[in-house]
Formats: C-alpha cells, sequence, structure tokens
C-alpha cells in the first residue's frame, strides 16, 4: 500500500529547501511546483529568510572567479 | 568568532608538521588571500604584499606549535603576527629610504595599536569572504553549468525564477531545485569546514 503526500506540506517544502529528501521525493515536488504558485512563493519566503542566502549574494555578488 | 572548532583547530594542529603538504596547502588557500588584502589596504604594492604573505606564512610555521586556542583565536593571533610583519616592513622601508619616507611611516607606526582592532576585523571579513567563494569554486563543478546558472541568477542575482526558467530553457521546479541544492551544497560544505559561524559573526559585526 502506497500513501500519497500533500505536497503542499509546509515540512516537506522545508524539507525541499533544504535538499533532505529523497530523489523521488525531490522531483515529485519539482513538478508540483509547476502548477502551485502558493507552493513557489512560500519557498520564495522561507528562502528569503535564510540568512545563506544573504551570505550567498553579499560574498558572491560580482566575483568574477566564481 | 568561534575559529576554535574541531575541523579548524585540526587543520592548525596538522600544520606543526611541514611535511604535511595538504594542510599547508588549504591553510595557504584560505588565509593568503586574507594577507593579501590586508597588506594592500595597508598600503603595500601588489609584489610587497606578496612578500608579506610569505613572512607571515614562514612566521606561523616556526610558530604555530606555540599557538593556544585558550588564549585566544587563531585570526586574531595570524592578524597580530600580520600587523607585526607589516610595521617591520615599514620600518625597513624607513631605514632604506630614511630621510624620504620617515613622515609616511612615522604616521602608519602611530596609526597601529598594539591591539589593532581594524586589522583584526579586516581579517575576519576577508576570511568570511574567502570562504564563501573557496566553497562556491568546490561546489560549483558538483552540478551541470544550467543548474549553476539557474542557482547564480536566481540567488546571487536575485532574479525571478520564471525568468531564469525561460532563459535556460528549464521548468520553473528545477530552477526552484537548484537553487535549493546548491545553496544546501554550499552550506555543508562550510559547515564541514566548521567555520560557518564566521560568516554570519563578520555580517553582525
Amino acid at each position: 500500500m502506497t500513501t500519497r503526500c500533500d505536497p503542499c506540506d509546509p515540512d516537506r517544502l522545508r524539507l525541499f529547501a533544504e535538499d533532505r529528501l529523497p530523489p523521488d521525493d525531490m522531483t515529485a515536488i519539482e513538478q508540483h511546483l509547476e502548477g502551485c504558485a502558493s507552493c513557489r512563493e512560500w519557498l520564495d519566503r522561507f528562502v528569503v529568510d535564510d540568512r545563506w542566502l544573504g551570505a550567498v549574494r553579499r560574498h558572491l555578488h560580482d566575483d568574477p572567479t566564481v | 568568532m568561534d575559529d576554535s572548532s574541531d575541523t579548524q583547530r585540526s587543520l592548525i594542529v596538522k600544520l606543526r608538521d611541514p611535511a604535511d603538504t595538504a594542510a599547508w596547502r588549504e591553510f595557504v588557500a584560505i588565509y593568503e588571500p586574507l594577507v593579501y588584502r590586508l597588506a594592500r589596504r595597508k598600503g603595500l604594492q601588489d609584489a610587497d604584499a606578496h612578500d608579506l604573505c610569505q613572512e607571515v606564512f614562514r612566521t606561523v610555521a616556526g610558530a604555530v606549535d606555540r599557538w593556544d586556542s585558550a588564549r585566544g583565536s587563531f585570526r586574531g593571533w595570524l592578524s597580530r603576527i600580520a600587523r607585526n610583519l607589516l610595521i617591520n616592513f615599514f620600518t625597513r622601508r624607513q631605514f632604506q629610504f630614511r630621510g624620504s619616507g620617515a613622515t609616511s611611516v612615522q604616521e602608519f607606526l602611530e596609526a597601529q595599536p598594539v591591539d589593532d582592532p581594524s586589522a583584526s576585523a579586516l581579517v575576519e571579513a576577508e576570511y568570511a569572504r574567502h570562504l564563501f567563494r573557496w566553497a562556491a569554486n568546490e561546489v560549483r563543478s558538483q552540478f551541470a553549468p544550467t543548474t549553476w546558472e539557474a542557482f547564480w541568477q536566481t540567488a546571487v542575482e536575485a532574479r525571478p525564477a520564471d525568468e531564469v526558467a525561460g532563459e535556460l530553457r528549464l521548468s520553473v521546479g528545477a530552477v526552484y531545485a537548484a537553487r535549493c541544492r546548491v545553496l544546501s551544497r554550499l552550506k555543508r560544505r562550510i559547515e564541514q569546514l566548521g567555520d560557518a559561524e564566521a560568516i554570519f559573526h563578520e555580517a553582525e559585526a
């Protein structure tokens, strides 16, 4: 028996954002994002709040060596 | 900043063995750009800044077995070495050009407090910057060029995912996945080095 996961589940989206899902689940969410604007918005908000994104922009922007 | 994490400390301990070329290579890759930029900001020309880097590393090689994490951070110790060697450099120049450069040398020496927070802060900021760029160069080769580009355009350039997807001929979902995967890989690589907090300490300073 298989169980269907709610693709809009914030916990799963968080795991997707952190690249911590199995490959099949990553692919499933990747496909789900094509048609789900609210999940895309959720991910955008999640990433913006991530201090790592700020660090990426601060340290890699305008770097010709990368 | 906590730069006494296990990984960082283990690298520094390895430097006590001059034959450990892998450790020295990693150390130089991380710290040479820091010392070089510090030297340039203090007014040294390119060749002199490179010479100073070599002097700093020679000094570290000769004294690293005496560094004690209980007495302060490694980068604090390194910035003091660099500062002292900078003073030596300007002192030598004063001797060589006595009568012509004395004023600027004197000004430099007088501007250097015994404990130089600006030099330390500069080393910390440069370290954080270099750490991220080093990790990016390491991680980039692990992804397809379009995946890296999707990450770069959305994460670094802050462009909308749908716009980037159109340009790269990827699905929007693939662009989101690229951003998440590369960002996570960068994060893990820096965490493996054991000094992730350096990045955020620098940002908060």
